[in-house]
């Protein structure tokens, strides 16, 4: 019944697609950049941190971070800004949307897309609160980019993962349920933080 | 010669290599290996999402052996068009291994195989496999992104027809957005009661049902009929499970009635729809 005619193209072409499934599939190879979450300072400028009342597996079970934080900074004021920072093979874990598992319940909107003016520049992806307090704000950082468009970066990035192992995406995510929706970000003590803390992660060395 | 010799003849001159086949079989199962995994996962999470997944591949494999018997006596045949499928559909699935969405490699994976089918059986054979090979796509979980909105809206059917339907039977209710308050308890029509798996498979064994319908009637009453059917039915496993709380508490949503009752309306919707889509029965000639 079965012809064997083409069964040589076929098996070659089925050899070609087995190399990036067995790097990625079987194999999970990946390589790390030797940064890590732990450089960014528990204490960024006045604001102090304590962890925040995460178990310790949520980060690898929600977003397949391999090294993660998740910190509550507060000044004397008062003000308090929570910090997520994660790292992920799995990239689209973290760009899909972070906002549905960091800021579970608040009912949040895409307000924009901003890039900080002071070098590096950082492409910043804002959320602000419908009706009432509260905004959040997230970057995301690949090797020593910031990614504009997670999509784009993705299917660049997969088309280069033909054959080499994968490299982790970095997520940076503040929120401050006290702020005022309308705010200008680049005035919040969430910008402050978040700046901060990219700052400390990107002056990390290379191992 | 007529042309069915000639084909005849050069189709027994191919030297028989089974080895190959095996070759295609076990390099294809290490492509796809994770990929049917994944999908067996999300067919098996739970009876709320997907579960017509293993039912609806069970029935595409018997349906492909049917139709595989009645074109046995055919002479072996191959056809290149497949590559047209097998090609973007092996890209398709390099690309997902790099990106891990899983669902573009399901895609890939369901796109391969009427690809390998007119490569390894030919045009005539693969021809009648060509639907029951792609109504597996309509196995694909669903990314929530496009079901978000439909999910909703089917919350706020099954809770207004509910709260609707207690009034009429004498129960007190408070319905507000996706809420029914009754006297022993508050419950939210959250996504799992939707509805959206039973709408789902409905609709799927609906297509199916109707494409091996012979009645022009009954093809067009059954696609029809699926969607109103599968929310009437879940309309009443929410009406059952708000009176159930009335009656025992909220607890009960804590037993298995709450998952049989899921289950329940792809075992009342389902056997309707082929009960409807069945093939009328032939009229017995004179001579019989």
């Amino acid at each position: 019944m079965f012809s064997t005619r083409y069964a040589i193209p076929v098996a070659l072409l089925l050899t070609v697609t087995l190399v990036p499934s067995l790097i990625h599939n079987y194999f999970g190879l990946t390589v790390t950049d030797g940064k890590t979450t732990n450089r960014i300072s528990n204490r960024l400028s006045d604001f102090e941190s304590k962890p925040s009342s995460r178990n310790p597996e949520w980060g690898e079970v929600t977003f397949d971070c391999y090294d993660w934080f998740e910190r509550i900074y507060k000044d004397k004021q008062g003000n308090s800004v929570r910090l997520f920072v994660g790292r992920s093979f799995d990239h689209k874990k973290l760009y899909h949307h972070p906002e549905l598992a960091l800021s579970y319940g608040n009912d949040l909107a895409r307000a924009e897309k901003i890039d900080f003016s002071l070098p590096p520049e950082i492409t910043v992806y804002l959320l602000r609160a419908n009706g009432k307090r509260g905004m959040a704000a997230y970057a995301l950082l690949y090797e020593d980019e910031f990614i504009a468009n997670p999509i784009l970066h993705q299917i660049n990035n997969s088309l280069n993962l033909l054959v080499s192992p994968r490299k982790p995406l970095t997520l940076f995510y503040v929120s401050d349920d006290n702020e005022k929706s309308q705010a200008l970000f680049a005035e919040t003590t969430m910008a402050h933080i978040l700046r901060q803390a990219i700052d400390d992660f990107t002056s990390s060395s290379n191992i | 010669m007529s042309e069915e010799t000639l084909q005849t003849s050069d189709s027994y001159s191919e030297p028989q290599q089974p080895w190959l086949l095996y070759l295609v079989l076990s390099l294809f199962l290490l492509v796809f290996g994770p990929t049917t995994v994944w999908l067996y996962q999300r067919w098996t999470m739970s009876v709320w999402q997907n579960g017509h997944g293993i039912l609806v591949t069970l029935l595409v494999i018997y349906l492909l052996r049917g139709e595989l018997k009645k074109t046995q006596d055919l002479a072996r045949d191959s056809s290149p068009v497949g590559f047209l499928f097998l090609v973007p559909a092996l890209l398709m699935h390099m690309l997902d291994t790099g990106m891990h969405s899983q669902i573009l490699s399901a895609i890939a994976l369901f796109l391969a195989l009427p690809g390998l089918a007119f490569i390894f059986l030919g045009s005539a054979r693969t021809k009648p496999l060509l639907f029951p090979l792609f109504s597996l796509f309509l196995t694909l979980p669903i990314p929530l992104v496009f079901t978000e909105s439909i999910h909703f809206a089917l919350r706020v059917i099954a809770t207004d027809s509910v709260a609707w339907l207690l009034k009429l039977s004498n129960v007190p209710v408070y319905a507000t957005g996706t809420t029914l308050q009754v006297e022993h308890g508050t419950l939210q029509v959250a996504d799992a009661c939707s509805g959206f798996s039973t709408l789902y498979a409905a609709i799927t064994i609906a297509i199916l049902t109707a494409y091996f319908c012979h009645s022009v009637t009954r093809r067009i009453v059954v696609l029809l009929i699926a969607a109103p059917l599968a929310i009437v039915v879940n309309i009443a496993r929410v009406m059952l499970l708000i009176l159930l709380v009335n009656w025992f508490g909220l607890d009960v949503l804590a037993t298995s009635a709450h998952e049989l009752s899921g289950l329940l309306t792809f075992m009342v919707a389902l056997p309707i729809i082929f009960y409807i889509g069945r093939n009328p029965e032939q009229p017995q000639s004179a001579e019989n």
